[in-house]
């Protein structure tokens, strides 16, 4: 955990530096334009979307659905709290959410995931067209597993929390800036990071009510589940 | 009647019906007697079925049967061209290979071994099978066409094959059956040569010396002396050469020296000297219905059945003086035929040309000494023990009433009567014991009757198949029933015990492959 | 940066993560489990025996309807599998791994699995049937015949492979290549001890397709080998093979050693085949021979026993064709034909149920037939006909007969189509109980109860043999089968869904009820390796 932070701290107090002089330089050289150049201010609000691509490293993943890849629609929102020069602090929230079906021994099998994080972001943008981020992003995971079972006419399933963080860099360019009727920015944004998360206990059973079971249902035992791995993400970000 | 003789403890089994020991019955008998196949399942006919009335019927065996050695009984196969041999003190079969179709068995007696002969009807040869300390070994030996019968020497050194006509069905008059092949057991030779037409019995002089074929064109001697066995004289017995030779009954004494001849519904005998040819005719009172010779060959009994005389001949002396012989009277019997004590001693007189419920026991010894003794059924044969102490007497009955007796000889005690699930058909007797076998293959009755002497009790065993021929291996004390079936059975009684054991499947029991051998 | 650049470096993240994603799972994943796997009941638990996983899963159940599920890992390519009489150890043949190119991989091996443990024992050849000692002691693997292992291409069908399991130390193999006149073995036969003339031995009984093969079990792993006994059962005159069905034993008197037996009945011959164990000839490299006798019973018998009748050892066998019985006495072969009143097919002797001084009962059945006989074998001479009393069971034909265990030995259970019988084996009554479909019936190993269930529906029913009175347990998952175990305090049925993942509900067998019972569903999905 303390590694986590001093791998946080040391590129966000580096970029605040480089941020602060930054705009020093910009105020010296300032001349009487009567023609000024547009506005540098950074757009504070970014909204993301695109798809976030995970390799699971937990086998117990890919024996389930028959692979180890999470594809995930992903969603986002930031707010940039800190703008020095070139440099900025933002934080928002994500949402990523996608499952996998595949099969387990011949039944269908699925694995769906959500995954809740709040994204902290160090950027360097050193033009008006393009920045760099550092990110991280910690959250939870909400994942459900189900496997078809034939001889009971049913699924059997698990539904399982547990803590994520997200680590990942990446560039973001600009694709359409802003006009002087448009103040929207549209950006391409390929990010490469590794997602964190605690395996849990999986243990399936039929969902229904004690009323519907005959005595009570026992869950299976399937080991333990943890949505770790290396992820890439490419976003259409929107900036306002 | 000349007795055979089977093993060494002078067993005598006679067989009604189809039975046989194999060896040549040296009854000579031309008269039509009935003669029961192997697959006539008649049982004898009462008298007058199947004969033209008044005749006395000779019962004799014409089929291949078991034989007896003095531990083993021998069984031919001829489908499978194997015989085999159960030991019978453990029961185990074996079966070797002999020619192709071996059908008809003989045991050769006088040997310190198991020994016996069998004809491959098929392959026209015979197979010598012996058991010497336990090891087999077999010596074939080329034989004439069309030889169904065995004759055997008392010292079992030769072993004559010979054709009889009458157990071939239908054949042609073409058909002579005039060739036999003389087998030297000892020298492993075998010497084919013809006598006169159809032979019906071949006997052997009291030394081996010569064989006798009594045929249809008289005897033929054979002279066994000679290096290669050759006929020596063939002797006319009559001295009307077209006279029919079906009513000849042939009878040879031990030494060879004589023949003697009944014709039927002829009063006189014709006794022949086989040395020089000479005939001589005895007459008696009525015509002459059964002649038998004692075992030593030293009287010959005839029966005149119209006077109930039975007329006692001193041999060889007869054939001098044809007119000095002693004679009996049964004064109110009918009788007809006569069958002889082992030692000659007594005679059994009897009919089984009428339904008559007696016999009369005769003394040879004391002439004249004679008792009758009543049994309660038509007599068809008797069969005495080898000591002469008891007679078997099987009745000739229905289907649905048959019976046999016991009567001992030697005291004046009544017989015992035994009635039988089936009609009787087949006999085996020593000394203290009897074994009659029954059967009726229309009502699929078939069993097995052990009879104890002197007690005259009696122990009845059902058998699951028809019975074909019953003997007794007198070493181990026990008796067989030979019974058909296509794999082969055989049951064994223990005569002490009585534990009854059957085998079935000879063939099979043969096969068993234990590993003893490579 | 130009947008190209960007979808260049999507590209590359995109087949970064196409590589990581080729990462293939453990095969048993992709395998469904191999439909009907076989299932082993033992005395306190079950294993089922999922082979495309090479492990043996077994569910043992506790108290409170708990089951516990144990993995154990089982030879690779299971070709037969087996329980033991007294259900404590289930058997399972594999071929092993073929071809072998790594260290690891299998050889054929028989796997036993015992209180909750498996033990390998590796066998050189992968033959595919199993035949287990009555007593426990050894197993027979042999070619069934039935088929041959995928993963062979050339066997020795007359090899038999018998592991004596009680050897000192290790479990002995021994490798047995029998004599063959052209047959090989289809069905392995352990027989009790009989008194052979030297001293008791146990033989093991080898049917081929044309013979019978003796070996003498107590030699059969000595140095020295001590040649088999062949009985050969065809003439050798004939084409036609007799073609041995079933054999049964009888070691027959007890101060005899010379009259034991064995009764082989044959599939195409009306002919019944004895063998009376006798003493061997001398230089026989064994010290006993067979004596063979051939009994014709009239037509092909279609079952054989020893029995005890008031005129002694009898070998009776059943001649449906004939519609009669015949009664055979070994020594001298004589039968007796007792005409039956309907053409029955199977015999079972009921004697330790319902004693009799006077001799044998059997109870007389077949599939073609709506009634039992009771046939007492103390009235058999003289008057057969009168030892004979018939149950009939109106418009239901017994096609099975299942024993009852103690303390109810005095029942039987006859199945018949849709409905079913218990049968007082004292009091010669059948009550029936009718079912809606037919049922499948499984009868408690304490002798209490009967569970009855329609094979592949949620019907399930108990009934205590104590009132006859059922009681309805339908489940909500269909049932392929069920077993009545053993547990601590009490016995659980088990009742199993054989389909998909397996289903099973566990209820307690004293005392049923549905709303205390425990669903486990996808069983074969847990402990995976």
């Amino acid at each position: 955990m303390s590694t986590k932070i001093l791998a946080l701290a040391v590129p966000f107090a580096l970029l605040s530096f480089s941020s602060t002089r930054a705009l020093a330089d910009y105020e010296e050289i300032a001349p009487s334009n009567p023609y000024p150049a547009p506005s540098a201010a950074p757009e504070r609000l970014r909204f993301s979307a695109g798809v976030r691509v995970s390799a699971q490293s937990d086998e117990r993943y890919n024996e389930i659905v028959d692979s180890n890849v999470l594809a995930q629609f992903s969603l986002g929102a930031s707010y940039t709290l800190i703008t020095k020069n070139s440099w900025q602090l933002a934080a928002g929230l994500a949402w990523d959410l996608g499952g996998r079906s595949g099969t387990i021994r011949g039944q269908t099998s699925e694995v769906f995931s959500n995954r809740f994080t709040v994204p902290i972001d160090l950027r360097w943008k050193p033009s008006r067209r393009f920045l760099a981020f550092a990110r991280v992003a910690p959250g939870a995971t909400l994942t459900n597993v189900s496997i078809r079972e034939p001889s009971i006419s049913d699924d059997i399933s698990d539904l399982r929390a547990a803590f994520a963080t997200d680590v990942s860099v990446g560039v973001s360019a600009a694709l359409v800036s802003s006009t002087s009727t448009r103040k929207l920015w549209t950006w391409l944004t390929p990010e490469l990071g590794y997602g964190f998360a605690f395996a849990s206990n999986l243990r399936l059973a039929r969902d229904r009510d004690a009323s519907a079971q005959l005595g009570s249902d026992q869950a299976t035992n399937l080991g333990t589940l943890g949505m770790s791995g290396v992820f890439g993400r490419l976003s259409v970000n929107f900036t306002y | 009647m000349t007795r055979m003789s089977l093993g060494r403890n002078a067993l005598i089994t006679f067989f009604v019906g189809m039975l046989g020991a194999g060896c040549g019955s040296s009854d000579s008998d031309f008269a039509s007697a009935p003669s029961f196949n192997g697959d006539n399942s008649e049982s004898p006919a009462a008298p007058g079925a199947d004969t033209p009335p008044g005749e006395e019927q000779e019962i004799e065996s014409f089929y291949e049967a078991p034989v007896a050695t003095s531990r083993f009984v021998w069984i031919a196969n001829p489908t499978s061209g194997r015989v085999a041999y159960v030991d019978a003190s453990t029961l185990q079969v074996k079966t070797v290979d002999a020619g192709n179709a071996p059908t008809y068995l003989a045991g050769l007696p006088g040997q310190t071994d198991d020994a016996a002969i069998v004809l491959n009807v098929l392959s026209e040869d015979a197979t010598l099978l012996r058991i010497v300390n336990g090891a087999f070994t077999s010596q074939t030996f080329k034989t004439a066409a069309k030889t169904n019968s065995w004759a055997i020497s008392k010292d079992g050194k030769f072993a004559i094959a010979w054709g009889d006509a009458r157990k071939a069905d239908s054949a042609p008059k073409t058909e002579g059956f005039q060739d036999l092949t003389i087998l030297d057991l000892v020298k492993g030779t075998s010497t084919s040569l013809a006598v006169g037409y159809r032979p019906v019995a071949i006997s052997f002089s009291a030394t081996d010396a010569k064989a006798y074929a009594v045929t249809q064109d008289g005897i033929a001697v054979i002279d066994l002396t000679a290096a290669a066995p050759k006929v020596d004289k063939n002797i006319a017995i009559s001295a009307t050469p077209t006279e029919d030779p079906g009513t000849r009954d042939v009878s040879i004494t031990p030494d060879g020296t004589l023949a003697l001849v009944r014709r039927d519904g002829v009063a006189t005998i014709s006794v022949v000297s086989l040395d020089t040819g000479t005939r001589t005719e005895v007459t008696l009172s009525g015509a002459v219905t059964d002649l038998d010779l004692t075992p030593l060959g030293d009287r010959a009994v005839a029966v005149v059945r119209s006077t109930s005389e039975v007329a006692i001949l001193p041999v060889p002396a007869i054939a001098q003086d044809p007119l000095t012989f002693g004679k009996v009277t049964i004064t109110g019997e009918t009788i007809g035929s006569v069958s002889l004590s082992s030692d000659g001693s007594s005679g059994l007189l009897y009919t089984n040309a009428s339904a008559v419920e007696r016999l009369t026991l005769l003394s040879l010894s004391s002439p004249g000494t004679f008792r009758t003794v009543r049994v309660y059924a038509p007599v068809l044969s008797v069969h005495t023990t080898p000591d002469g102490a008891h007679a078997t007497v099987l009745h000739a009955t229905s289907e649905s009433e048959s019976a046999f007796s016991l009567l001992p000889l030697a005291a004046a005690l009544p017989a015992r009567i035994v009635a039988t699930t089936a009609p009787p058909y087949a006999v085996a007797l020593a000394n203290d014991r009897v074994v009659v076998a029954e059967r009726s293959d229309s009502k699929k009755i078939y069993g097995v009757d052990i009879a104890k002497l002197p007690e005259l009790t009696s122990t009845h065993y059902d058998l699951a198949s028809p019975p074909l021929s019953a003997g007794i291996v007198p070493s181990v004390r026990r008796a067989y029933v030979a019974q058909r079936h296509p794999e082969g059975r055989i049951t064994f009684v223990h005569l002490d015990t009585g534990v009854a054991s059957t085998l079935t499947g000879f063939e099979l029991g043969a096969r068993v492959v234990d590993g003893s051998k490579p | 940066m130009k947008p190209n650049t960007s979808a260049l470096l999507t590209l590359i993240a995109a087949s970064m993560f196409g590589a990581l994603a080729c990462n293939d799972r453990a095969e048993v994943f992709d395998q469904e489990p191999v439909a009907s796997s076989p299932v082993l009941a033992l005395k306190n638990e079950i294993v089922i025996v999922d082979s495309s996983a090479n492990r043996g899963v077994i569910l043992a159940p506790h108290a409170g309807q708990d089951l516990e599920r144990i993995s154990l890992p089982i030879g690779h390519g299971v070709v037969g599998t087996a329980t033991a009489a007294d259900g404590k150890r289930a058997f399972i043949l594999s071929a092993g791994d073929v071809p072998r190119t790594k260290e690891k991989n299998e050889k054929p091996a028989l796997t036993i699995i015992e209180n909750n443990a498996a033990r390998r024992i590796e066998i050189e050849s992968p033959h595919t049937g199993i035949a287990i000692d009555p007593l426990g002691r050894y197993v027979a693997v042999f070619a069934s015949g039935q088929a041959r292992a995928q993963s062979t291409f050339l066997e020795n069908p007359n090899e038999i492979v018998l592991v004596d399991l009680e050897a000192p130390g290790a479990p002995k193999v021994t490798y047995r290549t029998l004599r063959s006149f052209g047959g090989s073995p289809a069905r392995v036969t352990f027989s009790p001890v009989l008194a052979l003339p030297t001293a008791p031995r146990r033989l093991l009984v080898v049917e081929t397709e044309q013979d019978v093969t003796l070996l003498d079990l107590d030699h059969a792993g000595d140095s020295v080998q001590i040649p088999e006994i062949t009985v050969r059962l065809t003439s050798g005159s004939s084409t036609t093979p007799l073609v041995p069905a079933e054999v049964i034993f009888d070691d027959g008197d007890a101060a005899s050693t010379v009259d034991a037996r064995i009764a082989v009945r044959l599939k195409n011959d009306s002919n019944v085949v004895t063998l009376t164990l006798g003493p061997s000839e001398a230089g026989s490299p064994n010290d006993f021979r067979p004596t063979v006798n051939l009994t014709d019973v009239g037509g092909v018998a279609t079952d054989i026993a020893f029995v005890r009748t008031d005129a002694g050892l009898r070998l009776a066998a059943l001649v449906p064709q004939t519609k009669s019985a015949v009664l055979v006495e070994p020594n001298a072969g004589s039968t007796v034909k007792v005409e039956l009143p309907a053409p029955y097919a199977a015999l079972s002797s009921i004697t330790s149920a319902v004693p009799s001084a006077e001799g044998d009962v059997v109870l007389l059945y077949s599939g073609s037939n709506a009634s039992v006989a009771f046939w007492s074998l103390g009235h058999v001479v003289g008057q057969p006909y009168r030892s004979l009393e018939v149950v009939s069971l109106p418009g239901s034909a017994v096609s099975g007969v299942l024993d009852v265990p103690a303390p109810h030995a005095t029942l039987k259970v006859l199945q018949a189509g849709s409905s079913f019988f218990v049968l007082d084996l004292v009091a010669r009554t059948a009550s029936p109980l009718v079912a809606y479909g037919v049922p499948s019936i499984h009868i408690a190993p304490d002798g209490n109860r009967l569970w009855a269930f329609g094979a592949r529906t949620s019907d399930l029913a108990v009934v205590s043999f104590d009132t006859l009175a059922p009681k309805s347990l339908p489940l909500d998952h269909a049932i392929t089968s069920v077993f009545d175990l053993e547990r601590e305090g009490g016995r659980s049925l088990v009742a199993l869904d054989a389909e998909g993942n397996y289903t099973a509900t566990v209820i307690d067998a004293n005392a049923p009820d549905t709303l205390l019972s425990h669903t486990y569903s996808s069983l074969l999905l847990e402990g995976l390796p």
